[in-house]
């Protein structure tokens, strides 16, 4: 991608991230034309005072003004719907310390939120502009909970001024982030809540972690002044490499961007900004082969599978077998096995449990012929209708080498024992779609000798910030479930949307084949994370790493990711209530993986900083079915 | 009783054309007020509550002329408006909240008028002006920055901007009068600064309120050392640039937050609020109460002193002589 030109058309790329781009006009003259002129210059709404910022009234008197801003019929509903967000007044301080003036203003608050709830706004813009708001909340929730149709975008900088201000002592530093969180705190994390982030100057930039954690709220807009704008080699107006790099970060949260300040381009004409940041969209928007599976999958909840219980629909086989990086490490994983089999296995006998609709064995056969070494395969599949497409691929693919067999690998009774077992049963988080289970009773039928592809795999967790995950779940939730049960179940979740407030650390692992007199599948883990920034935990997250065949392996844990593998999505592990964590405090999280006769469930608890009861106790709200 | 024409049908939707005015309209809501030298006034008002956010500025060739709005000249602008001062006899520098400083020019070739001449760009809306004499630089508060913008200079920078300093909305400037380089600024923020252009820390902090943010601040111009402030809680204090952080004497003038507050060439201070009265304080004597007027009838906003005589205008369309 070349420079920036905004007299030149750049060559057309295949994906570009759409970027919905609002304008700021503080008081203009006629509404209406401020959005024709704007939509002119490519805008997709405007940001503007639906009240005058200088009408100073007393409504606390007998007879207030009964004019509160200009008429509604100006502009149609539809428009004021679609198209206006409305700033409030922002000298208004209902958290005064002053009686008079908070009583005052919090009349002019509730008039101009009535008169924001009139015009059907969609979105409301507030600045906060001290630490506490318990009064501004108080409203605000009110509102919400009892139906307001806007949603709140509360109108921040990333890095408060007084972190660089000469005329502020170190005790009057100040985190914006704080502010942010208390007042939140107050709305219940309301998912209608959202923020509307200044891009700070490129001096005044907030620290990596500080942007990873901002990266983890609901950033509704990013608030870019025309003033951040510089002029390249063409003239153009363009954003420091730096700004790019924080815009990059929000790109994928789908964040609004605002242009706010007086126009420097031709003509007063703002078109130039949004050209540009237009053009970010192509730019900065990384397009690889795994963005077509994930796009529509962000901070999306998905039950984990039960493939014990449920036999998977072609949607699901068709999906996995997109993953390209995991089956050409699952083939280079049995090719190295197949090698240094002994050669006086004359042939080899490979079973592929849980085949599926055979990209494993298809790995095997792939194998098989690199190596010219002659193998006996053997397909264990319990699904009748991927047989079915097996059974096809044996007549018409395979050349009848591949033994097929419709049973359940738990019971199967093979003829002969394997020298290999390759098998697919690996969840988000590694054992949870009872892959121990399984091969425990697979392994059988592997000779004493054999090897089994996966070799072992590794459970990781690490505590969560990620409100909106928290929010989709309760907004997620069934008729016929409880809050309790909700926050009790896991969700494989493609996250976007979230912080991760420590690395991952090692929870537990399974080895396979297992030669043990008592197997063992349950597990018991402690671990203790150390919080590096003032954040809340909403949730644990899980990962898992696999160890294929020596040093072949897969994984999802974000240290040691199998880049452009897209078949697992990380699992969450929720909290039932948010919990508001200190930089150096010690989250301790006790986690155990349990079993009886039927199921196999997770059940954890925390230890630190607060003690919590044991959530998903016996299973009962989510637990993973063994028939 | 004239009626209106027929709209027909009783439902069409609006077709109100909107377009900045051809004549001025004297609107209700007027923000500000300055005289000059010569006795000349000017005073600005804005449509903040009606279809088309206009302002419009008069210009009066004296007191008697303003009373009875009796315009030698006009502006109009395509935004409401904050606040405009003379820089000179002829020259007005307006503050409009397009973010947008204009010098207008008094014109007087048998039909007087202003002309805009210059337009300077801000990053933010103006909120309120302070001129030093004799220059063309024009001392002026943008949320949270202060800046100095110079209206006949060459330079491709024109507007020096000091935002790394209040970390909130600045409410109010002042400058000294005689010192080109002092100037004093006041923010919700709860400080009041002291600036010297001329310092590589242009800013200290002359006083910190413990409970409410500034609203207004004023040098008194035949003490230099004194300054007074006004807060959120309608409390004006009294203040030396020799003892920071100590407050001389205060006055408790209204329940509801100072607005603006002026000193006239004596050490009298005028005040007014979010509130209909105004009143005048001795400013060199414990700021004691010498005259109070409630003859405003909305929100007094504008005062300018001529001598010792104020005036002052306000949501009400008037502009009041006061005489004490």
């Amino acid at each position: 991608m070349g420079d920036y030109n905004d007299g030149e058309s750049q060559p057309e790329q295949e994906k570009r991230k759409r970027m919905s781009c609002g304008l700021e006009v503080e008081c203009p003259a006629d509404i209406r034309d401020c959005l024709r002129l704007s939509a002119n210059d490519g805008f997709h709404f405007i940001v503007t005072y639906p009240v005058h910022p200088r009408f100073a009234r007393d409504l606390l008197v007998k007879h207030p003004p009964r004019i509160i801003s200009r008429t509604d019929r100006l502009l149609t509903s539809h428009d004021w719907n679609r198209l206006v967000v409305g700033r409030l007044t922002p000298s208004l301080n209902v958290d005064s310390e002053v009686e008079n003036a908070a009583r005052h203003d919090k009349a002019l608050l509730t008039q101009e939120l009535g008169f924001a709830s009139h015009l059907s706004l969609p979105a409301i813009m507030l600045k906060l502009t001290h630490k506490h708001n318990m009064n501004l909340a108080s409203i605000l929730y009110n509102k919400l909970i009892s139906g307001a149709s806007y949603q709140v975008w509360v109108n921040l900088p990333m890095v408060h001024s007084s972190r660089y201000s000469p005329l502020c002592n170190d005790d009057e530093r100040e985190d914006m982030w704080e502010w942010w969180n208390e007042f939140r705190t107050y709305c219940h994390y309301d998912k209608r809540l959202g923020l509307a982030l200044e891009l700070p100057e490129v001096k005044h930039l907030p620290t990596a972690k500080e942007l990873e954690r901002w990266v983890g709220e609901p950033v509704k807009a990013l608030i870019i002044h025309t003033s951040l704008f510089i002029t390249n080699q063409h003239q153009s107006f363009v954003l420091a490499k730096a700004h790019q790099d924080i815009i990059q970060k929000f790109m994928y949260l789908d964040v609004q961007y605002i242009i706010r300040g007086p126009s420097q381009g031709a003509n007063n004409s703002y078109k130039c900004y949004w050209a540009y940041i237009n053009f970010l969209g192509k730019k900065l928007y990384h397009v690889d082969d795994t963005t077509d599976y994930m796009q529509g999958c962000e901070d999306y909840l998905q039950n984990p599978l039960q493939p014990l219980s449920e036999n998977l629909e072609t949607m699901v086989y068709e999906v996995f077998e997109k993953d390209q990086i995991k089956y050409v490490e699952y083939q280079n994983a049995i090719q190295k096995a197949l090698e240094e089999l002994p050669s006086e296995i004359e042939t080899p006998v490979i079973m592929v449990v849980g085949a599926g609709r055979g990209p494993l064995v298809q790995a095997c056969l792939n194998a098989s012929y690199i190596l010219q070494r002659k193998i006996k395969l053997y397909a264990v599949e319990k699904n009748p209708f991927a047989i079915s497409t097996l059974e096809d691929r044996v007549q018409n693919e395979w050349q009848g080498q591949v033994v097929l067999v419709k049973e359940d690998m738990r019971t199967y009774e093979p003829p002969e024992k394997a020298d290999i077992l390759v098998s697919e049963l690996l969840g988000s988080f590694g054992d949870n779609e009872l892959s121990p289970e399984c091969l425990d009773g697979a392994q059988r039928f592997l000779k004493k000798t054999g090897i089994s592809i996966p070799s072992s795999y590794t459970s990781f967790l690490a505590p969560l910030h990620s409100i909106k995950i928290y929010n989709e779940i309760r907004s997620n939730r069934l008729p016929d479930k409880t809050i309790e049960s909700i926050y009790e179940t896991p969700y494989v979740v493609h996250l976007v949307n979230y912080y991760q407030i420590a690395p991952a650390q090692e929870l537990h692992r399974f080895e396979h084949p297992n030669w043990s007199e008592i197997i063992d599948n349950d597990r018991y883990g402690r671990l203790r994370f150390t919080v590096q920034q003032n954040c809340v935990l909403t949730a644990f997250v899980g990962y898992f790493e696999t160890v294929l065949y020596k040093n072949i392996m897969l994984s999802i844990n974000p240290k040691t990711y199998s880049k452009g593998m897209v078949s697992w999505f990380p699992i969450v592990f929720s909290m039932p209530d948010p919990i508001h964590v200190k930089e150096g405090d010690i989250i301790e999280v006790c986690f155990w993986r349990m079993q009886c006769e039927d199921r196999v469930w997770y059940q954890w608890c925390l230890e630190s900083p607060v003690r919590t009861n044991i959530i998903n106790p016996n299973g009962r709200s989510f637990y993973i079915k063994k028939h | 009783m004239d009626l209106p024409s027929v709209i027909y049908p009783p439902n069409k939707p609006l077709e109100r054309p909107l377009a900045l005015s051809k004549t001025p309209v004297s609107y209700n809501y007027m923000f500000f007020v300055d005289v000059n030298e010569k006795g000349e006034f000017i005073a600005g008002c804005s449509n903040i509550n009606g279809s088309y956010w206009e302002n419009v500025l008069y210009h009066y060739k004296d007191v008697t002329s303003a009373n009875v709005n009796h315009y030698s000249g006009y502006y109009i602008g395509s935004s409401t408006s904050a606040d405009a001062k003379f820089i000179a006899s002829n020259k007005v520098i307006l503050a409009e909240d397009n973010s947008c400083l204009k010098l207008l020019t008094i014109k007087d070739n048998g039909n007087p008028t202003l002309l805009c001449e210059e337009v300077l760009k801000t990053n933010d809306r103006v909120e309120q002006m302070s001129v030093w004499n004799n220059t063309h630089k024009v001392l002026a508060c943008a949320d949270s920055t202060v800046l100095i913008a110079d209206m006949q200079s060459s330079s491709l920078n024109p507007v020096t901007e000091f935002k790394d300093f209040h970390t909130q909305f600045v409410t109010s400037v002042d400058v000294n009068k005689n010192q080109v380089n002092l100037f004093a600024s006041a923010s919700i923020d709860r400080k009041a600064c002291i600036w010297d252009d001329r310092m590589s820390i242009t800013a200290s902090v002359l006083y910190q309120n413990e409970f409410s943010g500034l609203t207004s601040i004023n040098w008194n111009q035949i003490h230099p050392e004194c300054l007074v402030v006004g807060n959120e809680s309608g409390d004006i204090y009294s203040l030396d640039i020799r003892q920071p952080n100590e407050v001389l004497c205060s006055h408790s003038c209204f329940n509801t937050r100072i607005h603006r507050s002026v000193f006239n060439n004596s050490g009298y201070l005028a005040v007014c609020g979010d509130t209909c009265e105004l009143l005048i304080l001795n400013g060199n004597d414990n700021l004691n109460v010498i005259y109070k007027s409630s003859d405003h009838s909305g929100f007094v906003r504008g005062l300018a002193w001529f001598h010792e005589t104020l005036y002052s205008c306000g949501f009400d369309k008037q502009i009041i002589k006061h005489v004490f």
